[in-house]
């Protein structure tokens, strides 16, 4: 079967700025390339939606081209460059301490420099076994390693006598069922023959490529000079992870080091200093870890630990198939790259922002990239059993989906886990991302074209800016903007996000939220790689299995969870906070005597209904698929307008407001009007203000009889006030 | 209930018609309490083999598809092809009421 897949280098690209498309084809020699402008998503047929729209930009290198299959190198590990010391590796002991997650899958390398015929390493066998290898020969004890379960490992080498001693003991942590010391003599071992390959850990070498992926936990990875004995590897295992460098240390990885960064550091003087390849996790809880603190930052010598999974992707490195410089002239918006081969076809999506310090609209569309990123390949809408029972409708899917399914090494998003059944912490834009498209689900992005199509028929003069500059650039990424307006569901966000619009609006700055769920997930973004965010649920999710004790993230430090339980709601930034979800169908909102109110004039302008919104593309009404309400105790202002609520939503809501603690909600409907969306205004002190609607499915509305309705009128209106420089008046008494 | 793999246990009664017209007259949307059991049992088998729709039109045209019994999973398309997506949720209703009860579904 065909099947055509791209990515960029980035989301976001100035005028003037490059950006490269990575392109691969499967099954087919040549594909269409076409550089298009967004104007509106494919979603429902007309009369009340808008068409599906794109301009093809002119552009070199639109038109067709031979492609190849590039594949993708899935898997982490942690890789030393070759030196002398580790490639010529004879007598010598291999050691470390290990939690293997999937010992059953295979042989899966623990470290070494083996390639093919040559070198050695420590490995899982066939069977589950620690062994040590030596060229193609396999040395293992009589025991399997268990799942889930820390053992210190080791292999003794010595080359001149051709013996070697292979050495397992589990690590006596809280457990009463701790398996002790297991050793085997060899003789007759072959010696070991040098490597040219780098030194791995989590993985072996084939030729450049890593196979034979290790699934689970590796701290303290050590290669000694000399053949330790018996008793002198037991010292060792009790010694536990921590500690100066060994004294006979060739290299001595200490984990517990830079956990913030890709780099393994070699204590030993030998200085052999790696790098992770495709971002294994870290800062997790060690085998000495004593259940006393919870975060990594005080106890790094605990969180020595690094997790390897064979999914593990951050950058499938394809070459660059195109780079474009975006022209002058072109106007601020979405744009893609879209990829057609045969009946498949791929976009790529992306967003030009203005020369720095040339913005001209008054207005911007901050786009919810650091969302779209932490749901990147969500494959749990294929492969989740739940999916269909919170939703409350037959899971609708189409080829792009199950590219995920085609190509497994395509990764997850931090809903998801890993094959070893951990929890995706990271995830990466550096990869086809499947639902990152303007087809398909309507839902983040695709959704998210439907804001756009509204302000092209609209005519409105904007420019759009994404999560990724707003945390890169701070407050200075939009202040040049009278109003910034985000995407339906700008649910991911860090400190550094939440602070910028703050300022923002301290500023005088007006925001208007046009979604659901919005500012309720803390996210990080590496320190130092492009592309990538890190989530860590708290255990605050009922799909993740999160591990006590690893709720910081790794990228910053920070705690992890919701901005709930960071201590930092929603409420604070929008007025409003995350009720509850259901995707079955959509109600309107019923205005309240606040919507009368004179400060809310300016929004209602036109606007006689009681009932607005009760109508949409989105099941019906617009409000839905995930609602936010008005809540004082979680610091929504107490000066703020509930203009308008949401009424008569589905017991399908119920299941995300019972904390999905029951599968089977029996609530009749009329039980359930206390879950609502809630339209908010409020005033800042600054001269700025806040406008909120609490559900994902607003935009959803704004097309309805051809942008003729009670929704849009209301968007505009407030869109037309907020970039209006006339500062607003906190109302006495605030 | 759940049994130990997760599977709801509910024993889905042939006789409980009035349910299946229920959610005929209203697919999408609040549901009495014991059409909620039902549905939850319905929507929360394995996914191995599990009925999807496949968008063979985009947001116009839906066709049966079930999930391959083995991972990766793969869509086996099995018809028939609906213009309608209520259509398509009753149908799917009404293949799931069998496999539960052991009969079809008499309903007019």
């Amino acid at each position: 079967m065909i099947a055509i897949m791209g990515y960029a280098d980035r989301r976001s690209v100035r005028v003037g700025e490059l950006i490269q498309f990575k392109v691969s084809l499967d099954g087919a020699p040549v594909y269409k390339a076409t550089v298009v402008r967004l104007l509106s998503p494919q979603t429902f047929p007309a009369p009340h939606a808008p068409e599906f729209r794109f301009d093809p930009m002119p552009c070199p290198f639109n038109g067709e081209h031979r492609g190849q299959n590039h594949g993708i190198p899935a898997g982490s590990y942690a890789e030393i460059p070759a030196h002398p010391k580790l490639t010529r590796l004879t007598t010598c002991t291999l050691a470390a301490f290990v939690w293997p997650t999937t010992p059953d899958k295979g042989e899966q390398a623990i470290m070494g420099n083996g390639d093919g015929p040559a070198g050695l390493g420590l490995v899982i066998d066939a069977e589950g076994r620690l062994a040590l290898a030596v060229g193609a020969h396999r040395y293992a004890l009589p025991r399997k390693l268990r799942q889930r379960r820390w053992s210190f490992v080791a292999a003794a080498v010595d080359a001149a006598a051709g013996t070697a001693l292979v050495y397992a003991r589990e690590v006596e942590l809280f457990q009463f069922d701790v398996l002790g010391p297991l050793q085997q003599h060899f003789d007759r071992v072959p010696r070991p023959t040098p490597s040219e390959r780098p030194f791995r850990i989590g993985a072996q070498s084939d030729r450049a490529r890593a196979i034979r992926h290790y699934n689970g936990k590796i701290e303290r990875p050590r290669v000694l000079g000399r053949a330790l004995t018996y008793s002198e590897l037991d010292r060792l295992a009790l010694a536990g992870p921590t500690g100066p460098a060994h004294i006979d240390a060739i290299a001595d990885w200490d984990f517990a080091r830079d956990i913030s960064s890709e780099v393994v550091r070699d204590v030993s003087p030998n200085a052999l200093w790696g790098t992770t390849v495709n971002l294994p996790t870290r800062a997790l809880i060690g085998s000495n870890w004593r259940a006393e603190r919870h975060d990594w930052r005080a106890i790094p010598e605990q969180y020595g630990a690094i997790h390897f999974h064979d999914d593990d992707i951050y950058d499938c490195l394809w070459p660059t198939a195109f780079e474009l410089t975006i022209p002058d002239g072109w106007k601020s918006g979405a744009y893609a790259l879209r990829l057609e081969a045969g009946e498949c076809e791929y976009w790529v999506p992306f967003f030009v922002r203005p020369k720095k310090g040339q913005a001209k609209a008054r207005c911007a569309f901050l786009v919810p990239t650091c969302t779209y990123a932490a749901y990147a390949n969500f494959r749990s809408r294929v492969e989740g059993r739940w999916n269909e029972l919170y939703h409350g409708r037959v899971t609708v899917l189409d080829r792009t989906d199950f590219l995920m399914e085609e190509y497994p090494d395509l990764g997850s998003s931090t809903y998801d886990p890993h094959s070893d059944g951990s929890m995706t912490l990271y995830s990466s834009m550096l990869r086809p991302v499947t639902n990152y498209r303007p087809t398909g689900r309507i839902y983040k992005f695709c959704q998210d074209m439907f804001l756009i199509a509204w302000l092209e028929h609209a005519k409105i003069d904007y420019e759009v800016v994404t999560d990724d500059d707003l945390h890169d650039e701070g407050v200075d990424a939009i202040s040049d903007y009278a109003c910034v307006f985000t995407g339906s569901h700008p649910e991911y966000y860090t400190t550094r996000m939440l602070d910028a619009v703050e300022a923002f609006l301290r500023d005088g700055g007006r925001f208007m939220y046009l979604g659901g769920n919005g500012f309720y997930w803390q996210t990080a973004y590496h320190p130092t790689l492009p592309g990538v965010v890190e989530v860590r649920r708290g255990g605050q999710l009922f799909l993740a299995s999160d591990v006590v004790g690893e709720s910081n993230f790794s990228f910053t430090g920070e705690m992890a969870g919701s901005w709930n339980r960071v201590g930092r709601p929603p409420n604070l930034i929008c007025g409003v906070g995350f009720d509850t979800q259901g995707f079955d169908t959509c109600a309107g909102y019923r205005r309240s005597q606040a919507s009368r109110d004179p400060r809310a004039a300016f929004i209602f302008e036109g606007v006689d209904e009681e009932i607005v919104g009760d109508f949409g593309v989105l099941m019906g009404g617009a409000a839905g698929y995930e609602i936010d309400r008005y809540d004082v105790n979680f610091g929504s202002p107490r000066h703020a307008l509930l203009l308008a609520s949401s009424y008569g939503h589905s017991n399908i809501y119920d299941f995300a407001a019972l904390g999905f603690t029951d599968l089977v909600p029996k609530l009749n409907e009329g039980d359930l009007d206390p879950l609502r969306a809630d339209i908010v205004f409020f005033e800042t002190p600054g001269g700025g203000a806040v406008f909120s609607v609490g559900s994902i499915a607003w935009s959803g509305s704004l097309s309805w009889n051809n942008f003729d309705n009670n929704i849009e009128r209301i968007t505009r209106n407030v869109l037309k006030r907020f970039i209006d420089p006339t500062p607003f008046q906190m109302p006495d008494g605030a | 209930m759940r049994d130990r793999i997760g599977n709801l246990t509910i024993k889905i009664d042939p006789s409980w018609v009035d349910l299946a017209e229920e959610f005929r007259r209203k697919p999408f949307g609040g549901h009495t309490p014991a059409l909620q059991e039902l549905l939850a049992v319905m929507r929360s088998r394995p996914i191995e083999g599990r009925y999807f729709l496949w968008l063979s039109k985009p947001h116009s045209e839906w066709t049966l598809a079930k999930m391959s019994e083995t991972r990766p999973l793969k869509p086996i398309l099995v018809g028939p092809t609906f213009t309608s997506i209520e259509e398509a949720e009753w149908h799917v209703f009404k293949l799931r009421w069998e496999a539960l009860t052991g009969q079809q579904l008499e309903i007019s």
